[in-house]
C-alpha cells in the first residue's frame, strides 16, 4: 500500500527526511510515531505528493507519490490538523461538495458517521471547534471508503470524549475491513487501540517498523529486587545497551528491556542477579515510545 | 464539465458578497460614463461627478483584482496546505472551473451591462457585437495578470500588495530616470526633448497587431498558468510570466508581418508612391535669430539629435509619425557609427498637433558626441511612419453646455476654467465630454484656432503664445470600451480673453472655436531618409 525507498527531503540545509524506506503492509494500519521535529508531517505530505521530495521515492497504492492524480485521491482520506477547509460552508454543504467527486460515496455511511460523531450539519466550518472541525475533515474522508487512509495528528489538541469519537468514526470503517491506514500522532494511548504496525521516526530517520505485536512482545518492563543483604550495584554494571530507561538503587533496579526474548531472557537474567527477585512487566506502546525517545536523546557517551 | 461547473458553483457562493460589490461596482462605473456627457452644465454636478468618477475607477480597479484573486485563492496553488490537492480534483480541471468563474463573474456582467447601454444608445448589433468582442478580450488579458498574481500568491493583500509595489517600482525607475538626466544636465549637457513610446506595448498602432500581440500575451499568461496548476512551482511560473513579457516585447515588430492579420497595405494606395522623407522646416518666432521664413529647427542633446521630419505627398487630412527603425553616420573616411537602438529611438515626440512630428535623428554616446560631433557624415535613416487619417468631429466655441454631434458621436463642453490677472485672461482648462456610438474609439485631438487664424496646439513647437495642450487619456482602438466619456485638459494657455473685474467675459471665448477630430489608424509606411553634410552638434550648418 505505501513503500518508500531512500526517500529524503531537504529544506535548505535542513534534512527534514533522511534515506526512509519503509513498507505499511496492505490491510495495517500504521502508527507512525516520533518526537517533534522527528519528520512525521514531511513524510506524510511527500506521500500525499504535497511536496516533492528531494531524493528517494514513495509508492502509494502503486502508483509513485509524484504522479498521484484524482484516480488515486478518489481512494485516500486525508485528514491533517494542517489541513484547510472550505471553511465558509456548512457540515451539510461540505459533504454535498465533495460528493460528486468520489465514485463510491456511501450517502448512508456519511449520515453514520455524522450521528456517530454528532457533527452539527448546518453550521459553518468556520464556526466550528477545532475538535469539531476535525471531525467534520474525518467524516468527509471516511464516507467514501477509502481504500487508504493517511491522518496527521488528528487527535492534537482533542479532549478525550473528541478522541473517542474520532476513534469510533475510524473503527466504524475499519469493519469493513480491506483498508490500510497511516496514522501520525502523538497520543500514543489512542492510536495503540487501532494500530497493527508501528514506524519510529527520529530526526527524519527510520529507527524500527515492525508489527505492534513483535514490538510489543520485544519490551518489557524488568524490575529487580536484591535478596535481603545482598547488593545489586556491581552487578548491573555496565548495563547492557539492549536496558533502555535504567534506574538503579543499590538494592532495587528498573529498566526497560528492548530486547526481550521470552524464557531466554528470563534465564539471562536469572543468571546475571542470582538470588534476586526478578519481575518482567509488558508495558504500553507510550512507555515504549518514552523509552526509547529517552535513550536516543542522551548523549554518546552516556550510552556508551 | 459538471464538475467544472460544481466547483465554479462552490465559488460563486463563497465569493457572493466580493462579486455583489463587483456588480455594484460596475453599475456606478457604467453609470458614471452615460451621466458624465449629460451634466456638464450643472455646476453643482460639476466638481463632484469627476472626483466621485476616480473613486470609482479605484473601486472598480481594486475589486476586480479582489474578486479575481478571491476566486483563485480559494483553492491555492501555494503551500502545501490547500483542501483541493488531496481531493480527486485534476489541476485541468480546477483550472477550467476558475476560467468559468472568471467568465461568469467579471467578464458576462460587464459584457452585458455594455450591450444594454449601448442597445440604450441606439447602436446597431454589429457595433454591439464588435464592442463586446473589444471589450471581452481586454477584460480577459487584465483578468490572466490579475489571475496570474494569484496563483503564485496565498492572500488576496498579497496580490495587492505586489501590484502597489509594481506601481511604486516604476514610479521609482522614473525616478532615477530623471535623476540620472538631471545629472548629465547638471554636467553641461542639454536635455533630451520629452517624447513618449507610440502609444501601445506590441508594436504599431495598428488594431491588429495590438490584437496578435495582446492574444501572444494572453495565451503565454494562460499558459503559465496552467503551468502553475499543474505543477505548483510558483518561482518557475513567475520566470516563465516574465519570459513570456520579454518575448512579446522582444518580438514587437514581428507582428505586422504575419500575414494573417498584417496591417492595410499602404505602399499599394496609389499616393504612396509619391511620398518622400524629408525634414521639415518650420517657421520661426519673431526675433529668432534665423530667417523666419525657411528654417530647419532641430535639438540637440547630449546624445540625441531631434527634428522634425515629414512624409511629402500624403493626402489631405493624413498625418505620418515618423518613428527611427536604424540610423548611421558614413564619416569621410568611411567610417560608421550606428544610432543607439534605445525606447527613445523607437519613440516620437508627443506632438499633439499632429501638425509637426518630431523625431529622434540619431542617437549617440556621449563621448562619441564628444568626439565626432564637429566632423561632418552623410546621415542615413530608416523610419517608419504611421500613417493616420483625421476627421473633423466636431467644431465648438469654448464655451460650457457648447454642443455638436457627427451623428456616431456627440461632443459637449462640460467645463471650463479661467484664471485672471490684470489684464490678462488664462484659461487653464477645457473639459470636453465625449460619447460616442462608432465603431472605432476615437482618438482626439485639440486644436485652438483664433479668429486671426493663430492656431494652438502643439505643445513643443517653438513658445509662440506659451501653448501646452495635453490630451488624457488616449485610448487606442481596439481596446477600450465605446462608451467611455473622455476628457480632454488644456493647461497653461494663454490667450488673452477679454473680462471684467468679475472674471471672463463669456461672449467673447466665443471667439475662440475648438476642432475636435477623430484620429484612426490606416497603416504604415517606411521610407529612408539621407543627409549630407550632417554634423552631430550643428547638423544643418549649411541651410
Amino acid at each position: 500500500m505505501i513503500v518508500t525507498e531512500r526517500l529524503t527531503r531537504r529544506f535548505g540545509s535542513i534534512e527534514a527526511v533522511r534515506d526512509l524506506s519503509l513498507t505499511v503492509p496492505d490491510g495495517s494500519i500504521c502508527g507512525f510515531i516520533g518526537a517533534n521535529g522527528a519528520g512525521k508531517t514531511t513524510t506524510l505530505k511527500l506521500l500525499m505528493n504535497l511536496i516533492a521530495p528531494t531524493s528517494g521515492q514513495a509508492t502509494v497504492l502503486g502508483v509513485d507519490s509524484r504522479k498521484l492524480g484524482p484516480a488515486q485521491f478518489a481512494q485516500i482520506g486525508y485528514v491533517s490538523e494542517n489541513q484547510e477547509l472550505p471553511d465558509d460552508l456548512t457540515t451539510r454543504q461540505l459533504l454535498a461538495y465533495l460528493r460528486p467527486f468520489y465514485p463510491t460515496w456511501d450517502d448512508a455511511l456519511a449520515d453514520r458517521l455524522c450521528r456517530l460523531l454528532d457533527l452539527p450539519l448546518d453550521r459553518r466550518l468556520k464556526a466550528l471547534s477545532r475538535g469539531m472541525r476535525m471531525k467534520a475533515a474525518v467524516a468527509s474522508s471516511l464516507a467514501y471508503r477509502p481504500r487508504l487512509l493517511v491522518m496527521d495528528e488528528p487527535f492534537s489538541g482533542l479532549d478525550p470524549v473528541m478522541r473517542d469519537d474520532l476513534v469510533r468514526g475510524i473503527l466504524e470503517l475499519a469493519g469493513d475491513g480491506g483498508w490500510s491506514a497511516i496514522i501520525s500522532s502523538h497520543d500514543l494511548q489512542e492510536i495503540e487501540r487501532l494500530i497493527d504496525f508501528v514506524a519510529y521516526l527520529e530526526d527524519g530517520r527510520l529507527a524500527f517498523a515492525e508489527p505492534i505485536a513483535t514490538l510489543q512482545a520485544r519490551f518489557r518492563q524488568v524490575d529487580v529486587i536484591a535478596a535481603p543483604g545482598a547488593s545489586l550495584a556491581a552487578l548491573a554494571t555496565p548495563p547492557p545497551p539492549a536496558w533502555l530507561s535504567y534506574a538503579s538503587t543499590d538494592r532495587a533496579l528498573r529498566f526497560i528491556h528492548s530486547q526481550y526474548a521470552g524464557d531466554d531472557t528470563e534465564r539471562d537474567l536469572a543468571a546475571r542477579f542470582p538470588d534476586a527477585q526478578i519481575q518482567t512487566t509488558p508495558i504500553s506502546l507510550r512507555d515504549t515510545f518514552i523509552a526509547v525517545a529517552r535513550e536516543r536523546r542522551r548523549p554518546e557517551e552516556a550510552r556508551a | 464539465m459538471t464538475l467544472a461547473w460544481h466547483i465554479a458553483a462552490k465559488d460563486l457562493r463563497r465569493h457572493r458578497l466580493t462579486l455583489i460589490a463587483w456588480a455594484l461596482v460596475l453599475l456606478v462605473t457604467m453609470s458614471f460614463r452615460v451621466i458624465t456627457p449629460q451634466i456638464g452644465q450643472d455646476p453643482a454636478w460639476r466638481m463632484m461627478v469627476p472626483l466621485w468618477a476616480v473613486l470609482a475607477t479605484l473601486g472598480y480597479v481594486v475589486i476586480w483584482i479582489v474578486c479575481v484573486a478571491s476566486l483563485i485563492q480559494d483553492d491555492p496553488l501555494v503551500g502545501s496546505t490547500a483542501f483541493w490537492l488531496t481531493r480527486p480534483i485534476a489541476p485541468t480541471q480546477l483550472l477550467g472551473a476558475k476560467l468559468l468563474g472568471l467568465f461568469v463573474c467579471i467578464i458576462a456582467p460587464s459584457l452585458l451591462l455594455e450591450a444594454i447601454v449601448m442597445a440604450a444608445w441606439r447602436a446597431s448589433p454589429g457595433v454591439i457585437f464588435v464592442a463586446l468582442l473589444q471589450e471581452s478580450w481586454m477584460l480577459a488579458l487584465v483578468s490572466l495578470v490579475f489571475m496570474f498574481l494569484a496563483s503564485v500568491t496565498s492572500t488576496v493583500v498579497r496580490v495587492l500588495i505586489v501590484m502597489a509595489v509594481v506601481v511604486t517600482g516604476e514610479l521609482v525607475a522614473l525616478q532615477i530616470l530623471s535623476a540620472m538626466i538631471r545629472r548629465q544636465v547638471a554636467a553641461g549637457g542639454s536635455l533630451p526633448p520629452p517624447t513618449v513610446m507610440i502609444g501601445l506595448p506590441f508594436g504599431f498602432m495598428d488594431p491588429n497587431v495590438l490584437a496578435l500581440g495582446g492574444t501572444f500575451f494572453a495565451i503565454g499568461v494562460l499558459f503559465t498558468i496552467s503551468y502553475q496548476y499543474r505543477h505548483r512551482r510558483s518561482g518557475a511560473a513567475i520566470a516563465f510570466f516574465l519570459a513570456v513579457i520579454a518575448v512579446t516585447w522582444m518580438v514587437q515588430g514581428a507582428w505586422a508581418q504575419v500575414p494573417l492579420l498584417r496591417e492595410p497595405s499602404v505602399e499599394q494606395e496609389p499616393w504612396a508612391r509619391d511620398t518622400r522623407v524629408r525634414l521639415r522646416t518650420v517657421g520661426l518666432p519673431d526675433g529668432h535669430p534665423l530667417p523666419a521664413s525657411e528654417s530647419l529647427v532641430h535639438q540637440v542633446s547630449t546624445i540625441v539629435v531631434t527634428a522634425p521630419i515629414t512624409l511629402d505627398g500624403l493626402p489631405a487630412g493624413y498625418v505620418a509619425t515618423p518613428i527611427l527603425r536604424e540610423a548611421s553616420l558614413t564619416f569621410e573616411d568611411r567610417s560608421r557609427l550606428d544610432s543607439i537602438v534605445t525606447p527613445r529611438s523607437a519613440a516620437s515626440i508627443n506632438v499633439a498637433s499632429h501638425v509637426e512630428r518630431w523625431a529622434p535623428l540619431v542617437e549617440v554616446t556621449d563621448a562619441s558626441m564628444q568626439r565626432l560631433g564637429d566632423q561632418p557624415a552623410v546621415y542615413t535613416g530608416t523610419f517608419d511612419f504611421i500613417i493616420e487619417r483625421q476627421s473633423p468631429i466636431a467644431t465648438l466655441p469654448i464655451a460650457v453646455g457648447a454642443t455638436a454631434s457627427d451623428g456616431a458621436r456627440s461632443v459637449t463642453i462640460s467645463s471650463t476654467r479661467y484664471e485672471s490677472s490684470g489684464c490678462t485672461m488664462k484659461l487653464t482648462s477645457t473639459a470636453v465630454a465625449l460619447a460616442t456610438r462608432a465603431r472605432e474609439w476615437p482618438e482626439l485631438l485639440l486644436r485652438y484656432q483664433f479668429r486671426d487664424g493663430r492656431e494652438m496646439s502643439d505643445p513643443y513647437a517653438p513658445s509662440r503664445d506659451n501653448a501646452r495642450v495635453f490630451l488624457e487619456p488616449r485610448y487606442a482602438a481596439g481596446t477600450a470600451s465605446l462608451l467611455r466619456p473622455f476628457t480632454v485638459i488644456v493647461r497653461d494657455a494663454y490667450p488673452r480673453l477679454p473680462h471684467d473685474e468679475s472674471g471672463p467675459v463669456q461672449a467673447a471665448c466665443r471667439d475662440i472655436t475648438m476642432h475636435v477630430i477623430n484620429v484612426g489608424y490606416v497603416g504604415h509606411l517606411t521610407r529612408t531618409l539621407e543627409l549630407h553634410d550632417f554634423r552631430l552638434n550643428d547638423p544643418f550648418p549649411a541651410r
